[in-house]
């Protein structure tokens, strides 16, 4: 489904991601790890066009779209969450969810029914007159996340998506998540919350200074002494 | 007592200006909150609708409603293809420091605009058709009955811009755009299409109050550079960005200017504008409603 070859990239003298390889079945989970700085967020923006890649390609439903503007991305079908969160923050959160619709050719009542039941499935339809901005921070998250959905996407690339959550919070993302992989939908997740990426992941890919470790079983990536060190130092 | 009648007749006058200087600096604040563009072009949107105004009532004999419609529709047009030709390329990757160059861009645009506009039609005045001639009683005051449709079509084209931005699915992409372009375009968003429909509206609503203003200051090619500098006075004290300031900052200049005049003198109309500012950022250094975003 979406096949990243041999990617590189850099910034100035760091090599933020170094001949990365990795390809990504329908209806698989797929988790990242990887210490902080190790090129984890540059990978997923580089998947979905905010950063060009110096080298390599990417790979989408067989087709290359290594040079494809960010908004067509989005409409092929990948859509992606932020690690600083990147809500409409002034809009309200019917207006948040009703953003994509603008660009796809559905009729009204199908996204606004599409919408309703994303909210209620994140218990956020109570909120859907309030401006993003006065949400906490985990349903902002979780807003982020539903909003996603809301492109139609057949991938959603998901950048820590429970960092900031309540610990109950967590459970209801993981219960969303799991619930729309069973409608379907592929994820690719950068996760800290181990326990959290433990549970869900089908595969685990371990990054460490934009390079990959290892991947595979996320027991034996996890357990493995090269990806132990990486984390630890 | 006597003075009164000719205070009020003055802020009957100065509220009307404002209103038409409302829908030029809702339009400069307009391509400001999507595009993060200071468009120094604005004066002359508002010289081209003036012209485009004169154009159709003039020398095509159009009822000048219908000319200033022209004007509206014209300018919009012209205003997204400048946008599309000279705005949109910069916005590549490959250039760095795209608000400087476009603010030069808008710059040179204005410089082009205005003389193109002096070699087309001559440096003379010319003046198109009023909207309507004589004067309408209002008990005490008579108040021209041009200038009362001026302000009623301002008040429309304004009412039907914020139904626009507020009430459609356009005006929502807009906002989305006006607050995270990268997040807009990651949502599906055609951020450059609509950076140009936003760029064209805002100079078509310069180009709406230039043809309201057409039969009351006359038409020439540098009529657009006092309007444009008071809209950038009105969007600075107002709050860069702010609709609500853009609004209620206009208001406040035109009745500062009747005031001025009245108490003061005529003929330092235009720099009790600039005295305004002094005052308002002095006191509100952010301006009347600092920290106010586009889509307030």
């Amino acid at each position: 489904m979406l096949r990243v070859e041999n990617l590189s990239k850099h910034f100035g003298g760091t090599q933020a991601l170094k001949d990365v390889n990795f390809e990504v079945k329908p209806k698989e989970i797929i988790g990242i790890i990887g210490p902080n700085g190790s090129g984890k967020s540059t990978l997923l923006h580089t998947i979905t066009g905010i950063h060009k890649p110096d080298k390599g390609s990417i790979w989408y439903e067989d087709k290359n779209i290594t040079s494809i503007p960010l908004e067509d991305r989005a409409r092929l079908g990948i859509g992606r969450t932020f690690q600083n969160l990147r809500l409409f923050k002034r809009l309200t959160v019917w207006e948040n969810m009703l953003i994509p619709a603008i660009q796809l050719k559905k009729s009204k009542k199908d996204m606004e029914e599409q919408a309703s039941e994303l909210l209620n499935l994140v218990n956020l339809t109570h909120l859907k007159n309030e401006q993003a901005q006065n949400l906490s921070i985990g349903q902002q998250r979780l807003l982020e996340f539903i909003r996603a959905m809301m492109l139609d996407s057949k991938i959603v690339l998901l950048d820590e998506p429970t960092a900031g959550f309540h610990p109950n919070m967590i459970q209801t993302f993981i219960d969303t998540l799991l619930e729309l992989n069973r409608r379907g939908k592929t994820f690719v997740i950068i996760e800290h919350n181990i326990p959290a990426i433990m549970e869900v992941s089908t595969k685990l890919i371990a990054i460490a200074a934009g390079e990959v470790l290892m991947s595979g079983n996320p027991e034996e990536v996890h357990s493995d002494a090269k990806v132990v060190e990486a984390y630890l130092g | 007592m006597d003075f009164l009648v000719p205070l009020l007749a003055q802020l009957t006058n100065g509220l009307i200006i404002g209103f038409i200087y409302a829908l030029m600096a809702l339009g400069l604040t307009l391509i400001f909150g999507v595009l993060k563009v200071i468009n120094f072009a604005h004066g002359e949107f508002y010289m081209l609708g003036a012209y485009i105004s004169y154009i159709a009532s003039r020398m095509l004999g159009l009822h000048p409603i219908i000319g200033i419609i022209a004007a509206v529709a014209v300018v919009f047009i012209i205003g997204m293809l400048m946008e599309k030709a000279l705005l949109t390329p910069i916005y590549e990757d490959k250039v760095e420091r795209k608000d400087e160059y476009a603010l030069l861009i808008t710059f040179g645009l204005s410089i082009f605009l205005m003389n193109g506009a002096l070699v087309v039609f001559g440096p003379y005045q010319k003046s198109p058709e009023p909207l309507a001639s004589g004067v309408l009683d209002l008990g005490v005051l008579s108040v021209s009955s041009g200038r009362i449709y001026a302000v009623v079509l301002a008040i429309i084209f304004m009412a039907a811009t914020l139904f626009i931005i507020n009430k459609t699915w356009l005006g929502t992409a807009l906002r989305a755009l006006s607050q995270d372009r990268d997040a807009s375009t990651i949502m599906g968003i055609n951020a450059k299409t609509l950076g140009s429909i936003a760029f064209g509206l805002g100079a078509a609503m310069a180009g709406a109050a230039g043809a309201l203003l057409a039969p009351v200051f006359l038409v020439f090619p540098i009529m657009g550079v006092v309007p444009a500098i008071k809209s950038f006075v009105i969007i600075i004290l107002g709050s860069m960005g702010s609709i609500k300031g853009a609004i209620y900052g206009s208001l406040l200049l035109g009745i500062v200017e009747s005031l001025g005049v009245f108490f003061l003198s005529p003929s330092y109309r235009d720099g009790y504008s600039f005295l305004l500012l002094i005052i308002i950022l002095l006191v509100k250094p952010k301006g009347l409603f600092g920290g106010s975003q586009w889509n307030n």
